[in-house]
């Protein structure tokens, strides 16, 4: 066998793989995940929704949690309070989401974070 | 005659190895297109699916209620942000809707039940106010 031509078909095999491997790679990442919008749009529900009722009852909240992010680890920030549930969850990233209200004169901040 | 053939055996192995990388190269990109399609298909589902309960949330409609269930308030002439009103949801006659759900912290009650066909479901819930209580609106809809 003509050892040259060997190792020009040895080579071209490995840039068609390189090549493949590019292709494929690409396609991967272009793939697009709407759970994340989903989230957000379920976070701003919450804080909209506690923002309204006014008197912030921290065992409603909680269970508001719950019920819209069922065992997820998941932190509400407000008026110097911090509750954390499920706080011994791992995670990978996380979303926040801050709103913001009037009371007693004062604005108030609220955020809701809820780690993935 | 020998180096010709000796050649030949070279040219031989070469085109098999080519054809074979060829033919591999072109049924992967065939089933990477395959699956990118019904990976667009399933994204678009979703992406309407989401944007459809978004916009009922926060939209006042009187003829659609999917296009909007919120409260508007016709002496502010403005829609009030996370009030709802979910029984609109009971004129729902849309066929790939399998399920309207409504639960409140002591209540569960079922607006709509309905058998599509399809088997590809997306169960969605968004939380507002309806009569003064936190209401969860659960949708089940189905890609037709």
């Amino acid at each position: 066998m003509n050892e040259k031509a060997a190792y020009l078909t040895i080579e071209a095999i490995i840039s068609l793989l390189a090549l493949t491997a590019i292709i494929a790679s690409q396609n991967a990442n272009n793939q697009v995940n709407l759970t994340e919008l989903y989230q957000v749009q379920k976070q701003a529900d919450l804080i909209r929704v506690w923002v309204i009722s006014e008197n912030l009852n921290q065992d409603e909240m909680i269970s508001d949690v719950n019920s819209m992010f069922p065992e997820k680890k998941t932190a509400i920030e407000f008026e110097d309070n911090l509750i954390e549930l499920n706080k011994q969850k791992k995670y990978s990233n996380s979303i926040a989401l801050k709103g913001f209200y009037w009371k007693n004169n004062k604005l108030n901040e609220i955020k809701l974070t809820v780690f993935n | 005659m020998q180096k010709g053939l000796l050649f030949s055996f070279d040219l031989l192995f070469a085109s098999i190895l080519w054809f074979l990388m060829i033919f591999l190269i072109l049924y992967s990109l065939n089933q990477s297109i395959e699956s990118s399609a019904l990976e667009i298909k399933k994204i678009e589902f979703q992406k309407n699916a989401l944007m459809q309960m978004d916009s009922m949330m926060k939209n006042f409609d009187e003829n659609n209620a999917l296009n909007g269930i919120a409260f508007e308030n016709f002496a502010k002439k403005r829609i009030e942000t996370a009030k709802i009103e979910p029984e609109k949801l009971l004129q729902v006659k849309e066929k790939s809707i399998k399920e309207i759900k409504l639960i409140t912290k002591n209540n569960s009650k079922t607006l709509i039940e309905n058998n599509p066909k399809s088997k590809e479901c997306l169960s969605l819930q968004r939380m507002g106010i309806s009569n003064n209580e936190k209401t969860i609106v659960r949708i089940v809809v189905c890609n037709e």
